[in-house]
């Protein structure tokens, strides 16, 4: 059922001329960002995020919004020019865009794959518009055990289908369950795990937590081991030198010639955006792969546009499903979505199924600018992807100290309160050893967020039911279902490890018999 | 020194980090407390900071754990003095660009970061850092934040 009166308030809200104008620089920075190795959609949002401090809803949406978009499809400005993937979505775009690009042909790639991140972005949110009010509606029936036991899949989702290590994974999962504790108990409000500073006694903000694990995180790697000029040069140089080249472009009959690679796209990245933890990275690579198994005539892999139309496509269509978990259940299914529900909840309009109620209009503006994103991302795309392309490799000594500051004064600005930025500063610190010791952060970011609802729901989920366990956390089939998936999603994931381990020594055993 | 730069060495590493935190939990006044539905203060910390450390240990005994950390590879000693120092400078800023001001400040420290990437010679150091200094106070003072340029003095 349409709130017309809500819909209407969406319209105002987004066709402002500020929001429009925020959504067309979220947009810009968010493509420019993309096409720079090494920054990510998430470390882009964590670092705008506090720019949305003062703004408007709108504004804050279009910013947020504009940036997740264009830095996904930024990423592949790179991968084609460069054989650098600027974001790892963009990692499987490599395989036949550089071939492209070599060939002469970057134009047809590039444009290939600003059009079919486009088709594939669009189609998923519309899907995202008509599935996320119906699981809102389904959401709301449920009662604290039922939402624990969401908040558990998420987890283990999450922690089971980061990176590619499980234990890593769900280790960070449960280390930021923890972190999550910090401050105060969510029901009786009650002052813990604070050791003993003041300044933690209202559990770690949301925005300097995250700016630090994204973005100072990256800042401490790169001053680690910071690139020598002459190498950073050098590497500008011969970007320029490849893009300064022209080629031929894309026709219309060559692009719809991809529709089945930008179908699988769509399907396997909207998919994949559903479900919580495995994000626009593994919606690329499953797509292309797909793409390849379902079409092998068309040699995919050897330097075809449908390769990275299915690779594009993939990663495109998981940016609108990724929120719904977000606006259905009020769980973050990636770092970016969790970035966009912290900007939510910075703006009064905390996610969740009541969110459909409560702030029809917020939604609607959501809806509005995820459609909107596309028109501008499209026009901004054409004009400037040749552009971008030549200021993409922006040398890193010039690049980090921007960053550096943009994360300290960004955390400091939240509430000007200085220790936020020592906590920012922490966090940043945890992150690199998250990096160098290839943990997952996405799962940490998103189960601090959940750790008090998670305690909240259980422990209400108790009273309600006189404090027996079992009968409390299994009182209804959908909980039981809960239960056995989050468990499952475990085991699935661990028994694929292992076959994943076993088939890598039986390779590398035959790579030794072979030598 | 090579077993610290495998997941083995790294879990050691974590687990010596995160078994003071739990020895801290456990012998704190506020964790025993008990809460009006039953539960104690310390339960839900305890419980996730012990599943952490389980997790972690795991990575000390799956088939993993001699695989190497290539990250620690890439840097000495002269990287964690560049971060060390970074750190420091951010936390000055924090606490003194009040006083001092937001553009002296941010000068100080993008000139730092700049200095540490390497970036020369001193008079584009110069200048960029002054650049973005304004930049960003300008683009800050637009949005509505209220910064001091030049500070109390």
């Amino acid at each position: 059922m349409i709130d017309y009166a809500a819909l209407g308030q969406a319209i105002d809200i987004v066709f402002q001329l500020n929001t429009l104008l925020w959504l067309l620089v979220g947009i810009s920075v968010g493509i420019g960002v993309g096409a720079m190795p090494g920054l990510q959609a998430s470390t882009a949002v964590a670092l705008m995020l506090p720019l949305t401090f003062t703004m408007p809803l709108g504004s804050a949406l279009g910013l947020l919004i504009g940036l997740y978009k264009g830095a996904i499809f930024g990423g592949s400005i790179s991968a084609i020019s460069f054989s650098t993937p600027g974001t790892p979505e963009a990692a499987a775009t490599v395989f036949d865009g550089y071939k492209l690009m070599r060939a002469g042909k970057g134009r047809k790639a590039l444009l290939t794959a600003l059009y079919s991140s486009i088709t594939a972005d669009l189609a998923s949110d519309v899907l995202t518009i008509m599935i996320a009010p119906m699981l809102a509606i389904v959401a709301l029936k449920f009662g604290p055990a039922e939402r624990f036991w969401v908040m558990m899949l998420a987890i283990t989702l999450i922690g089971s289908l980061s990176g590619d290590h499980l234990a890593k994974g769900l280790f960070s999962a449960a280390f930021g369950l923890f972190i999550g504790t910090i401050g105060t108990d969510p029901i009786g409000a009650i002052s813990r795990n604070t050791f003993g500073l003041w300044w933690l006694s209202d559990g770690i903000p949301f925005p300097p937590m995250l700016i630090g694990v994204f973005a100072m995180a990256m800042v401490f790697n790169e001053l680690l081991n910071p690139p020598m000029i002459d190498a950073a040069k050098d590497q500008a140089r011969k970007l320029a030198e490849n893009l300064l080249k022209k080629s031929e472009g894309l026709s219309a009959r060559e692009f719809f010639r991809c529709w089945k690679e930008i179908s699988i796209g769509f399907g396997v990245g909207s998919f994949v955006g559903l479900l919580p933890g495995l994000g626009a990275t593994a919606g690329a690579f499953l797509s292309y792969a797909v793409a390849r198994y379902a079409s092998p005539s068309k040699g995919i892999g050897s330097g075809k546009i449908e390769g990275i139309a299915a690779a594009e496509a993939g990663n495109n269509a998981t940016v609108g499903p990724t929120l719904v978990p977000l606006l259905a259940f009020g769980i973050p299914g990636s770092a970016t979505a969790a970035l966009i529900g912290g900007a939510l909840v910075l703006q009064g309009a905390t996610p969740s199924p009541r969110m459909f109620e409560l702030f029809p209009h917020v939604i609607y503006a959501l809806f509005i600018i995820l459609i909107v994103g596309n028109i501008a991302n499209l026009g901004l795309g054409r004009i400037f992807a040749f552009a971008y392309a030549k200021i993409g490799e922006v040398p890193k000594q010039y690049l980090i100290p921007v960053i550096g500051i943009m994360a300290i004064v960004g955390s400091y600005v939240y509430e000007e309160n200085p220790y936020h930025v020592l906590l920012m500063l922490i966090f940043g610190l945890v992150g690199l050893v998250f990096r160098l010791c290839k943990i997952p952060e996405a799962p940490m970011v998103i189960t601090f967020l959940l750790a008090p609802l998670a305690e909240e729901n259980i422990r209400r989920a108790l009273l309600i039911g006189g404090g027996d366990w079992v009968a409390t956390l299994m009182n209804s089939p959908i909980s039981i279902a809960l239960a056995v998936l989050s468990l499952g999603s475990i085991v699935f994931s661990a028994r694929v490890r292992v076959y994943q381990r076993i088939a890598e020594m039986r390779a590398s055993e035959l790579g030794d018999l072979r030598e | 020194m090579k077993l610290i730069r495998t997941n083995k060495g790294a879990a050691c590493a974590m687990l010596a980090g995160l078994f003071p935190v739990l020895l801290y939990i456990l012998f704190s006044d506020w964790a025993g407390d008990r809460l009006s539905d039953g539960f104690r203060l310390g339960t839900f910390p305890v419980i996730y900071l012990l599943l952490s450390m389980l997790l972690i240990a795991v990575t000390l005994f799956d088939a993993r754990r001699g695989d190497a950390l290539e990250g620690f590879e890439t840097f000495g000693l002269a990287g964690l003095i560049r971060v060390f120092v970074y750190f420091v400078v951010a936390v000055l800023f924090a606490f003194y660009q009040e006083k001092i001001g937001f553009i002296p400040c941010a000068f100080m420290l993008v000139a730092t970061g700049a200095v540490e990437m390497r970036l020369r010679p001193w008079t584009v150091i110069f200048v960029y850092a002054s650049a973005i200094a304004l930049l960003l106070f300008a683009l800050f003072y637009s949005l509505g934040f209220a910064l001091k340029p030049i500070g109390a003095f």
